[in-house]
């Protein structure tokens, strides 16, 4: 079905390249899984199969790729769109329409369909992919889980014989990647024939053919179905990979107790709009060092928490303490940081240097500080670069580093681990480590269970607007964790 | 009943075509630069107004209003200066601002809800290259969210001491704007190749003729609307260049 004969590639904007002699052939009906780290070519090759790469990132290719028995060189991008169905990690940037149903009317209203045609293909996708309930409504009030749905729903209705999808669960919660198996899975037993590259691969584990790992864009190892779904994760996490049996993975073991409380809520509550569960009397305490895991399901308010403990958002009632004073949002702006889940949004000016002495006035102490922060994020190369062209787990080092500058007791971390590979993860992990042992006391909101056992020291779960419970990270408590984050699919 | 015969109540809302909604965008951001005239300025902020409350989306006319009654408001002070080089600085400023702003105003009411697929077929039927529909494709789909990123974007400035407030406008104008414009931009371009990419893959570039599953047709009650407000667009200038040789 794809045939990919020994292909080069370099982007044109880069002097290395990207892929180097990938030979890969796929045959019709099969599941294979591209993995590796970030940045080892994987992304590249499932763009070869919908010809994004080289028609739309352009560079040198060497080598030929065959879809369905035809040379693709001649070919256009929107030749292969009725062939080659593409998903793509965020759904947000993805979506044309702002309604569900024109959404996955999309493409075939693209390629021409009669328009009989058009509502009995939207109406199978929907049903086949038990969708039905999100028709007719606003792309805008999707979950993230809900949107990817939509998006296979769109490249289903033109009924492919390949899908292609890069990094689809990046930005889902756990029940909503259980549910995107469920929909490859039923998708795989129709005959599709599936490419999806991926390092959060615990979901793919018994739907998988084939297991391909790329390295430094070489093909370093195939893995056959059974042998992948027999890994172990000390295997699985030597290559980069995130752990494929969840619930072995143990807890950290870093001991943090210092006694002294830093951060108190009492009773705050927040209520804004219809769209926002209003959040009821949050109250609970975190001492200095302790790493505050905030867990719960979309939507129910773990970033609007964030937002109140930053004093972005005003609480409507209720106390927060800081060090044991009353403190408005006015002086939490000051004494606290957010570091974003996109840090696009976070980064100002034109080099790293003068990244982190914005909002500070320069001084030889400070420099000091600044060069030594640099240093232990891994980012001493790269003083005199634009933000813009970092990558995006040294963007986000760059704002934990903005956050020390500041040097604040208080850290709040919005999904710092969407879409990390293993060692980024745990990157991010041993700094907040680093961070709780020098006494700042972290508040962290994830779906990533294997994020939340090595970092947290307390788990804050809200349901339904209020904290359900409130517990420490152990090993007894690590299945209360797992069930939590994983329950919400039996409910559905 | 089929997918596609559903007429949901704000389909009732947002039924002008699209290209009707493009000419009247158009409309509007010329018509204000033909008159110099205040009152037929007001009159137009007036329509727009009405365009807002007639699609019930009542937010926005609200925010439309405030923005443009503000702006009167500050045409009226400006008038009052008594240094005359000062007056006719802040005078010429407002004079762009008060009119460039329409064109976002109107650039929002049609994004409003727009469909985006209707949008594009509709563009075709009328012989739009390709290459434009692609472009205001992207554009319209990422207007609406430009607003959502914008406050991602304000809260970190907070939180970094060089918010956008009153102080550090007055104070370091341009260092504060670029601040809360280079993310934007980097943000947004990051977005546009991604939604162009997603776009290609799904063949909005192909040679067909697009079809759509909702029907796309200009009806008499689509010429009829427009035809009336461009009527009373028209006809604000008329009168009030009448009105004014008649040395009212």
């Amino acid at each position: 079905m794809i045939r990919i004969e020994d292909v080069s590639f370099r982007y044109s904007n880069s002097k290395d390249d990207a892929l180097e002699h990938i030979t890969l052939h796929i045959h019709r009906g099969e599941f294979v899984v591209l993995l590796g780290s970030s940045g080892c070519g994987k992304t590249t090759i499932t763009r070869l199969i919908n010809r994004l790469v080289p028609e739309f990132f352009e560079g040198e290719l060497e080598g030929k790729i065959y879809i369905d028995g035809q040379d693709t060189s001649d070919m256009d991008i929107q030749d292969l769109a009725g062939i080659v169905g593409s998903v793509f990690q965020d759904p947000r940037s993805q979506f044309f329409a702002t309604d569900t149903t024109a959404e996955i009317a999309f493409s075939c209203e693209n390629v021409g369909l009669p328009r009989e045609e058009l509502c009995c293909r939207i109406e199978r996708a929907a049903n086949d992919l038990q969708i039905t309930r999100l028709l007719e409504r606003s792309i805008f009030e999707l979950s993230s889980g809900e949107k990817q749905s939509i998006a296979i729903a769109s490249v289903y209705a033109l009924s492919p014989k390949i899908l292609v999808l890069d990094e689809p669960s990046a930005n889902l919660d756990s029940a909503a990647t259980q549910h995107l198996m469920k929909i490859l899975d039923s998708l795989k037993k129709q005959g599709y024939t599936i490419v999806i590259s991926e390092h959060r691969v615990h979901y793919l584990k018994d739907i998988a053919d084939r297991a391909i790992l790329i390295e430094n864009g070489k093909i370093k190892k195939e893995i056959r179905g059974e042998d992948f779904r027999n890994l172990s994760n000390k295997e699985a996490n030597a290559m980069g990979l995130r752990s494929i049996n969840l619930l072995s993975v143990s807890p950290r073991s870093v001991d943090y107790h210092t006694g002294e409380n830093q951060i108190e809520l009492k009773n705050i509550s927040y209520y804004y709009g219809k769209s926002d569960e209003p959040l009821r009397n949050i109250t609970f305490s975190a001492d200095k060092g302790a790493v505050i895991g905030i867990i719960g399901n979309n939507g129910v308010g773990k970033s609007t928490l964030l937002e109140i403990t930053c004093g972005l958002k005003k609480e409507m009632s209720g106390n927060f303490l800081i060090n044991g004073k009353p403190v408005n949002p006015k002086i939490r702006n000051r004494d606290t940081f957010l570091v974003m889940q996109n840090s696009d949004y976070q980064l100002f000016t034109e080099s790293v240097e003068k990244e982190l002495y914005l909002g500070n006035t320069e001084n030889e102490l400070l420099r000091e500080k600044g060069i030594s922060l640099l240093k232990r994020m891994g980012l001493s190369n790269y003083l005199q670069q634009h933000p813009a062209s970092l990558s995006g787990g040294q963007k986000q080092r760059l704002c934990i580093a903005v956050a020390c500058m500041k040097n604040t007791d208080v850290i709040c971390f919005d999904e710092p681990t969407s879409g990390l590979d293993y060692i980024s993860m745990k990157n991010v992990s041993s700094l907040l480590h680093e961070l709780s042992q020098e006494g700042k006391t972290l508040l962290v909101t994830s779906h990533d269970y294997e994020f939340l056992m090595s970092t947290c020291t307390h788990i804050c779960y809200l349901n339904a607007g209020k904290v359900e419970d409130y517990f420490e990270v152990s090993r007894k408590t690590a299945p209360k964790i797992y069930q939590i984050l994983f329950q919400k699919e039996e409910k559905r | 009943m089929g997918i596609g015969m559903k007429t949901k109540r704000e389909d009732i809302y947002t039924a002008l075509d699209p290209r009707m909604k493009l000419i009247l965008l158009i409309l509007f951001t010329t018509a204000t630069y033909i008159s110099r005239s205040t009152w037929v300025l007001l009159w137009d902020y007036l329509l727009i107004v009405g365009l807002y409350l007639a699609r019930h989306l009542w937010k926005g006319a609200w925010k439309t209003s405030i923005l443009f009654g503000s702006f009167l408001v500050l045409e009226l002070l400006i008038s009052y200066i008594p240094h005359e080089g000062t007056k006719a600085a802040l005078g010429l400023i407002i004079f762009f601002l008060e009119r460039t702003s329409i064109f976002f105003v109107m650039g929002n009411w049609m994004a409003t809800k727009l469909r985006i697929s209707d949008f594009s077929t509709a563009l075709q039927n009328m012989h739009f290259p390709k290459g434009a529909i692609i472009t205001l494709a992207v554009v319209f789909r990422y207007l609406p969210t430009v607003s959502d990123e914008f406050r991602s974007i304000k809260n970190t400035m907070k939180l970094r001491g060089i918010g956008l407030n009153f102080k550090n406008i007055i104070l370091h104008p341009i260092k504060t704007g670029e601040y809360a414009i280079v993310p934007l931009i980097i943000r947004s371009m990051k977005i546009a190749d991604e939604l162009a990419a997603s776009a290609m893959t799904r063949g909005l570039d192909l040679e067909t003729k697009r079809t759509s599953y909702r029907e796309i047709r200009l009806k008499a009650k689509d010429f009829m609307a427009a035809g009336i407000i461009v009527v009373a667009v028209i006809g604000g200038i008329a009168v009030n260049s009448i009105l004014q040789k008649g040395g009212i």
